[in-house]
């Protein structure tokens, strides 16, 4: 990976269609996944619903602006994917199950960007983006450091002891913490609030 | 210490390289600031997190989600541990199974997008002294095993006080279910389960491993007929109680704390006395007791105490004979006995003896048993023989599955494949004289190439087996010379490259391919250490014949006379081995690689005078050559080389290729899509023998596997239920239309095939899915009932 001091959003955004349809595919199906099995909807639908949403997704986000407001991406998500599952619905007339008006409630509160399930997406969203881009993070630091960091921040451990475990010293340690915090920051920007 | 370190930095330098947001250089002397001085480092510590470094934080640790109401009803789910709803590696999905330890979930592992069980070890076992150590030994030593008949460990996991075990994920019944389900099974399947299960005892023995829990409950067969034994060493994590009485219904708990370890109807008599006691031996006595429970649907002592169970065992006086049904042979039933026997040196000694004692007396249960889920690897490839060829109807078999994703490309590439199935043999002139294997990913990183036959006109064909491991070491395992006297007609008229599969620790390699008519059958296999990262075994038959492998790895096939006939020599090969994704990509490896092989004096004589003499000019050749190669692989090169330099994509499979087949996206502006816009979404890695068959080239039934963008010339839409809202194809496409949408798409195989079909789709919701296809050339119409039947009608399409 050469262009490490590129946001993930950005590094979307300059991608080839087919590479930045990879990236997205692997961001965001654990997400939709986890989100769309809440309804009542059959795998084979929900996969197909999911492979909407990215294809949608990663067309769009070319359009995105680096002047666009943090956040508006992921609402742009949860709308397109509010909308697939009401047409998936629609289509299917199967939302007249015995939860059916609680599940199509709770759609109707996601299209409202303030409602209670809009910020539960949103902790969601910014959930698996984060430990998403933990993974993208960690190969570019020596382990050492990776645990220097984790042990600290992951793990509530105490800097001192940390230094002492990995043979380093405690302000190699809080520098991990720096360095990775900050390369995490770097990748999030635009995704998730960074600021 | 130096002035400038002592000098406290800003609070709000502090802050912000608590929180990440300083450049390295001012970083860089905070730290050394921070090594000096423990006040600093405690501001650092007590610092109020941001929305951002929270967030960090957080993702680390399991989700508070509950468990999705759809999923819950009753089975099991409810009483998921705590941890696992919402665990961030794995993604629990339902319930599989339910042990004496506790159930067992099926469970998507969410980064690697793999299916794994989950077995969860009750509290109650972990609770005993040493437990959670002996575990993880166990565990860990479990993990070591790879083997197509040992269930793959992965991982042992801990969230809160809840102990589990991830391991492969296996799409199947256990026997105890089968016999359940279906009643006693036909001796010969019987025969070839226990053979299975004796060679995965065998191996782990090798590996120092008994398992001394035996049972039909712990066996698995999986739908391609593969067993599979379960559970390795965690008998051993219960010393003092029985391990894993599956209810009660199984002859219970034991009373005594005992030595005992093992499930009373199966369990040996010298296991019975002292578990320590047990060794490979028990377990073949175990597995002669699952034996006759096949046979006979029923343990020997359904009905019996516990105590009874275990006098009967001690004292021999079980009789296995009696029930047994007539058309066992007698053969048969003298292995069952020796595997018995009460006294372990009267038994069969390791258990690849009693696989070759059943050997001929086994067939496989995978016919019976539809494909679908997980392929497994072959079952000991070098030893069972290996399934019969099945070209097109594998490939149909894939072509359903494709088909059920419900795609637009799928359902045109199928649509060219219909056609070419129905249509008369056309412009089959010239066909390519090159069938190539393509080149598979074996998963960690490992990269097997089956056979890329090369056979050009008059000079001898050539075909290279290689592996590639994750270090980018490779080799080239094998190297099949042809000498044939085919025509471009004649040449390759049938090719399966029934493929690679990859499970466990063992690769296989399977081409099968016909030239001039005459079969060519070759299997590779590997074995894998994937610690050590290196192929420790390779096994490889021809035709049927193992070869020996010491006695070199050229094959000089001769195609000329009657029979086929092949020769060996043990000849260098040439120092720079090409890739296996570099023979897909440069056109000239090939040639180059059978030219440096032929200025071999050993190679030269093995062809003989005979040897044909190229006719072509090496350029002519090379441009064939690539022709051949984009034709049969239908992999644009720049994908491949995308495929090649990102790595991480490569992990979860092949951005763009057409087996990764999931959806059609096409640009924005502009209505005639191009060529190249064609893009697809991977769920999931396709399987590799799917790669293999989709590229395969079977010329003899008139068809070329067309998940090929590059075959799709011209798209236009023909008519549409809701004509004003339908401006072009790409957006009708990415929104839907009410109803239904026709589309002649023209399609040229260049030499092969070419013509137009028109194909209606059905948009259903989210869904997309062709319900007919017309072929105006013929006036032939292909309508999918209700039922999901295909139905052809002559003349006019029938709405």
């Amino acid at each position: 990976m050469t262009d490490t001091s590129l946001s993930l959003l950005a590094r979307l955004q300059d991608a080839e269609d087919s590479v930045s349809w990879g990236r997205f595919a692997d961001l965001y199906i654990p997400l939709l996944h986890r989100w769309l099995s809440r309804y009542e909807i059959s795998e084979a639908d929900r996969e197909d619903i999911i492979q909407n949403v990215i294809t949608a997704a990663s067309q769009e986000i070319g359009a995105f602006g680096h002047n666009q407001r943090t956040g508006d991406f992921r609402s742009w998500l949860r709308r397109i994917m509010v909308y697939r599952v009401q047409n998936h619905w629609r289509a299917s007339k199967r939302h007249r199950t015995a939860n059916g008006s609680d599940v199509q409630e709770q759609l109707n509160q996601l299209e409202d960007e303030h409602s209670e399930q809009s910020q539960i997406w949103n902790a969601e969203h910014d959930r698996a983006v984060v430990g998403r881009l933990m993974e993208i993070v960690r190969p570019r630091f020596q382990e050492q450091t990776w645990q220097a960091f984790a042990q600290q921040m992951l793990e509530g451990r105490n800097p001192a002891q940390i230094a002492e475990d990995l043979g380093m010293t405690p302000g190699a340690v809080y520098m991990a913490r720096n360095r990775i915090l900050a390369a995490l920051r770097a990748e999030a920007e635009g995704l998730v609030d960074t600021l | 210490m130096s002035e400038e370190s002592m000098k406290h930095p800003e609070s709000d330098e502090l802050r912000a390289f608590g929180l990440g947001q300083l450049g390295s250089a001012q970083a860089e002397q905070i730290a050394e600031h921070l090594d000096e001085c423990s006040d600093c480092c405690d501001t650092i510590l007590n610092l109020q997190d941001d929305t951002f470094v929270e967030l960090v934080r957080d993702a680390s640790q399991p989700a508070e989600t509950v468990i999705p109401a759809g999923n819950s009803s009753g089975d099991g789910l409810a009483e998921l541990p705590e941890g696992l709803q919402g665990h961030p590696r794995y993604d629990v999905i339902d319930v599989i199974g339910r042990g004496g330890m506790g159930y067992v979930y099926r469970a998507r592992h969410r980064m690697m997008d793999r299916m794994v069980a989950l077995k969860i070890i009750s509290r109650r076992v972990m609770a005993l002294p040493g437990a959670v150590d002996r575990f993880h030994r166990e565990v860990k030593a479990t993990a070591q095993l790879s083997h197509p008949n040992v269930v793959t460990a992965h991982d042992a996991e801990q969230v809160n006080d809840t102990h589990f075990l991830v391991m492969e994920y296996v799409d199947g019944v256990d026997l105890a279910q089968l016999v359940s389900r279906q009643g006693a099974l036909p001796f010969t399947e019987a025969c070839d389960c226990i053979r299975q299960a004796a060679l995965g005892l065998q191996y782990a023995q090798e590996q120092n491993m008994v398992h001394r829990d035996v049972k039909p409950q712990n066996l698995m067969l999986t739908d391609d007929g593969t067993v599979k034994i379960l559970d390795f060493g965690l008998a051993s994590l219960v010393p003092g109680a029985t391990s894993d009485s599956e209810g009660g219904d199984h002859g219970g708990q034991l009373t005594e704390v005992g030595s005992i370890v093992g499930t009373p109807d199966y369990m040996s008599p010298e296991q019975a006395q002292d578990a320590h006691q047990a060794d490979i031996r028990s377990d073949i006595y175990s597995l002669g007791l699952t034996l006759y429970f096949l046979l006979v649907g029923r343990s020997p002592f359904a009905g019996l105490s516990v105590a009874e169970k275990l006098k009967a065992h001690a004292n021999g006086t079980v009789d296995l004979c009696s029930d047994l049904p007539s058309e066992v042979p007698q053969e048969v039933i003298r292995v069952l006995e020796r595997m018995t026997a009460t006294d372990p040196a009267e038994r069969y000694q390791e258990p690849v003896e009693v696989a070759a004692a059943l050997h001929e007396f086994a067939t496989p249960a995978s016919d019976q048993l539809p494909l679908s889920g997980v392929r497994q690897a072959e079952a000991e490839p070098a030893i069972s023989p290996r399934p019969e060829r099945s070209g097109p109807p594998r490939i149909w078999r894939y072509l359903r599955r494709v088909w059920y994703t419900t795609v637009v490309f799928a359902a045109l590439a199928t649509t060219a494949f219909l056609i070419s199935m129905i249509v008369p043999k056309i412009l089959q002139a010239s066909q390519p004289m090159m069938v190539t294997g393509g080149t598979c990913v074996g998963g960690d990183g490992w990269w097997f190439q089956s056979g890329m036959v090369y056979l050009p006109e008059g000079g001898p064909g050539l075909l290279l087996g290689m592996h590639e491991g994750p270090s980018g070491s490779r080799e080239v395992r094998y190297a099949v010379l042809f000498h044939h006297n085919a025509t471009p007609e004649s040449a390759i008229s049938a090719a399966v490259n029934s493929g690679t599969s990859y499970g466990g620790g063992i690769a296989s390699v399977v081409d099968g391919i016909t030239i001039d008519g005459k079969a060519v059958d070759l299997t590779m296999s590997v074995r894998l250490d994937k610690r050590l990262n290196k192929v420790t075994e390779t096994k490889m038959t021809f035709n049927g014949t193992e070869i020996d492998y010491s006695k070199g790895r050229v094959f000089v096939v001769d195609l000329t006379g009657e029979e086929v006939t092949w020769s060996q020599a043990a000849v260098d090969f040439p120092d720079s081995v090409p890739s296996p994704r570099g023979l897909t990509e440069v056109k000239t490896l090939v040639p180059e690689f059978a030219k440096t092989l032929l200025a071999q004096d050993d190679v030269n004589e093995l062809l003989g005078q005979s040897r044909p003499r190229h006719s072509a000019s090496d350029d002519q050749l090379n441009e064939r050559l690539a022709a051949d190669i984009n034709k049969a692989a239908g992999v644009p090169v720049e994908q491949w080389e995308k495929f090649a330099t990102d790595r991480a994509a490569s992990a979860r499979g092949i951005i763009g290729h057409p087996l990764s087949v999931a959806l059609l996206s096409l640009p924005n502006k502009g209505s005639k899509p191009e060529q190249k816009e064609f893009r697809y979404l991977h769920r999931t890695p396709p399987q590799m023998s799917e790669i293999h068959q989709a590229m395969a080239v079977s010329i003899d039934e008139g068809f070329v596997s067309l998940l090929q963008p590059g075959y799709i010339r011209d798209i236009r839409i023909i008519r549409s239920a809701n004509q004003e809202t339908v401006s072009d194809v790409p957006t009708a496409l990415r929104n839907g239309v009410d109803g239904s949408l026709t589309l002649g798409v023209k399609f040229v195989v260049p030499e092969l095939l070419q013509g137009e079909v028109e194909c209606r789709l059905r948009f259903d919701g989210p869904r997309m899915y062709v319900d007919q296809f017309r072929l105006p050339a013929r006036d032939l119409t292909i309508t999918l009932d209700k039922d999901g039947n295909w139905k052809q009608q002559e003349g006019e399409e029938q709405s």
